[in-house]
């Protein structure tokens, strides 16, 4: 008895630093901006309130840029998300003994830095850039194409560069976890290669399938930064707006607001996605 | 499969990660000693004069033999946007912060709302070598007689483009013309474009700082009018001296210190002289509310209003200053041009220095609030 309350109490004590961090980092945080979001500035001064107008004035003005950034998000996490698959089911069928050295040279990417790799998209996509340079010089273009950098295709392409290592970790993960022997009896049972990925491979990995959506959506919802400096006059996405209300405007209630309208906007679309991938890739 | 981990310690996971109660007790203190010390904000406290404002701006306050006397350090907080100085003092900012650089429109109510303390004048007598032109900026600084910001540089937002590609724009409505589609930029602030484009949509407005609803409707107008004639929206003023590196654009709203940064990129620039008149600023020396050095402070800021320092910041940062003797000993011929310090008056000739926007109803007046809404209509449009 007094071995079991000593390990519950070391479970607890263990459990705690995480518990903490979450509670006083994350949580706490997250309730007080809940509050906040009732608020209401007076002079870019919070007045405790209990109101719903902030609420009432992000779905009356913002509701464009909400679909809007759930749109491109989802665009983006859903392009990745089958990218980071091909990738790392590459490296898990055919990787061999080099699986490894690919898995690591994948996440080397990683190491550069978002901002940098912003910077050197930029490089590529410019009108001085890689991309123009080369159709000019083998004359397939007369002048350099200036639709390639800001704009919501430089948008999607540097996001999207930006999460593939982040998308193929967990899909890799659950690859190697798929028992070969399955697949061995999928094939001796008639089925075709793709057979045995519809039936016998995605459908164990619909959770990583879901977790590597759900990362790729949400770093892109929350993005602000590459919509600024690729993105072009139209590609404003609601972190540029919520930015713009804890610096600029100074009114924290409504950038709370839009941030719990886009959490929720989030959690739907994420969740929309999941039930589409259980529903798609189930066994049969 | 043999388990190659023989370690006394390793044989079930549970027992993996032992937690021994001399161990738990020494992280804890660790922490404890993290919370206390790690994370207490490194700007606080007497001996260390914490600056809070544009990247360049801390080379007119950083007297390293003052500081040194005085056995203090100087400790910069670069901001990204003015509105940053207002957020980090209301949230928590005061009390360890010193010096804040506000813009000369942002002094007034930053001081009513009480996060600004009045600057001693008779502790700046370098304030005497300021030139005569300046002191009516007063009007913006001086609340009940008190003083709450001390100019210190100014500069412009000016038509800029490259003579090398397009002719020399008389009007700001140049921007707006078919045959210079995609080849132009707005600017990223707020109120450079709101001032800007205000003059240029209501003909013959004073002071585009008191505007009625049907101005600023008409102006954000204008300005949704220019992002379709635009590259881009730009993200920052560096952005802007890119793309004109690059050859991206011709025309912009810039800054003057763009025509030193485009030189290095091998593009001359010129500025124009548009119709409606060019949106000028100066900056401000401030002094936080409860600022732990506000002797120190006061000696800083003397130091930055001398001559000598005044003439090291404009060569530096390629900007406009206040101190009347410097402006002579400015040897740079690109920033004496620019800002013709020579004759002072023929630069701010063509500029317009707006007042701030009402903060609360004024008849009816657009208050500032309503004009950064507006703002983000245009972002949105």
């Amino acid at each position: 008895m007094t071995g079991r309350i000593r390990a519950s109490w070391r479970s607890v004590a263990l459990m705690g630093p995480a518990a903490a961090v979450l509670g006083f980092l994350f949580l706490l945080p997250l309730v007080w901006f809940l509050v906040v979001s009732f608020y209401r500035v007076q002079l870019f001064q919070m007045i405790p309130d209990a109101s719903l107008a902030n609420y009432t004035k992000v779905l009356a003005d913002y509701a464009g840029p909400i679909a809007f950034t759930a749109a491109i998000a989802a665009a983006i996490a859903a392009i990745t998300t089958v990218l980071a698959f091909v990738v790392a089911h590459m490296i898990w069928a055919r990787g061999g003994a080099f699986g490894a050295f690919l898995l690591g040279a994948t996440l080397l990417t990683l190491f550069g830095g978002y901002l940098v790799k912003i910077y050197a998209w930029r490089t590529i996509l410019g009108r001085e850039g890689v991309i123009n340079s080369t159709l000019v010089g083998l004359g397939l273009v007369k002048q350099p194409i200036d639709a390639l950098l800001y704009s919501p295709t430089a948008v999607v392409l540097v996001l999207v560069s930006y999460l593939l290592p982040f998308a193929i970790l967990p899909l890799y993960g659950a690859l190697r976890a798929v028992d070969p022997v399955s697949i061995e009896a999928a094939r001796d049972l008639g089925a075709t290669p793709a057979g045995v990925l519809r039936d016998a491979v995605l459908p164990l990995c619909v959770p990583a399938l879901a977790t590597s959506f759900a990362l790729c959506f949400l770093l892109t919802a929350g993005d602000f930064v590459t919509p600024r400096l690729v993105g072009g006059t139209q590609t404003f996405m609601m972190g540029n707006f919520i930015e713009s209300q804890f610096g600029l405007r100074m009114n924290v209630p409504l950038g709370a607001a839009m941030t719990f309208t886009t959490l929720v906007t989030s959690v739907c679309v994420i969740g929309a996605a999941w039930a589409g991938l259980r529903h798609f890739l189930r066994a049969k | 499969m043999t388990n190659r981990n023989t370690g006394p310690n390793t044989a079930s996971p549970a027992s993996a990660l032992r937690l021994s109660r001399r161990f738990f007790m020494a992280g804890a203190g660790g922490v404890a000693a993290l919370a206390g010390f790690g994370l207490k904000p490194a700007l606080a406290g007497q001996g260390q004069v914490a600056f809070l404002g544009w990247e360049g701006y801390d080379l007119a306050f950083k007297a390293d033999d003052i500081l040194k006397k005085a056995g203090a350090s100087f400790q910069p907080t670069y901001i990204s946007t003015i509105e940053d100085i207002i957020t980090k003092l209301r949230s928590g900012g005061m009390g360890s912060i010193d010096l804040t650089t506000l813009i000369y429109q942002y002094v007034g109510f930053s001081a009513s709302s009480g996060i600004l303390d009045p600057i001693d004048e008779s502790l700046v007598p370098n304030l005497a070598g300021m030139h005569p032109r300046f002191k009516s900026l007063d009007q913006f600084l001086r609340i009940d007689g008190k003083l709450y910001g001390i100019p210190f540089t100014f500069s412009s937002i000016p038509l800029m483009y490259n003579p090398a590609k397009v002719a020399r724009p008389t009007s700001w409505k140049d921007m707006l013309k078919p045959e210079h589609k995609g080849r132009v930029v707005g600017f990223p602030d707020a109120m450079s474009m709101i001032v800007t484009w205000s003059k240029v949509a209501n003909e013959g407005i004073a002071d585009p700082s008191r505007m009625t609803r049907e101005q600023l409707d008409k102006t954000i107008e204008l300005m949704v009018a220019l992002k379709a004639n635009s590259r881009a929206v730009p993200s920052s003023m560096g952005e802007i001296s890119d793309m004109f590196g690059r050859g991206e654009i011709d025309m912009a709203m810039g800054w003057e210190p763009m025509v030193k940064w485009v030189q290095d990129k091998g593009v001359e620039l010129a500025i124009a002289s548009p119709s409606e008149g060019t949106f000028a600023y100066f900056d401000t020396v401030n002094i936080a509310k409860d600022a732990p050095n506000r002797e120190l402070d006061h000696a800083l800021i003397n130091w930055g209003l001398s001559a000598a320092t005044q003439k090291t910041f404009s060569e530096a940062n390629v900007l406009g200053i206040v101190n009347a003797e410097a402006m002579g000993k400015v040897t740079d011929p690109v920033v004496s041009k620019i800002f013709h310090f020579d004759d002072i008056d023929a630069y701010f000739a063509d500029k317009f220095l707006p007042g701030m926007f009402p903060l609360e109803p004024e008849g009816d007046l657009v208050t500032w609030d309503e004009v950064l809404q507006a703002f983000e209509n245009y972002q949105r449009a």
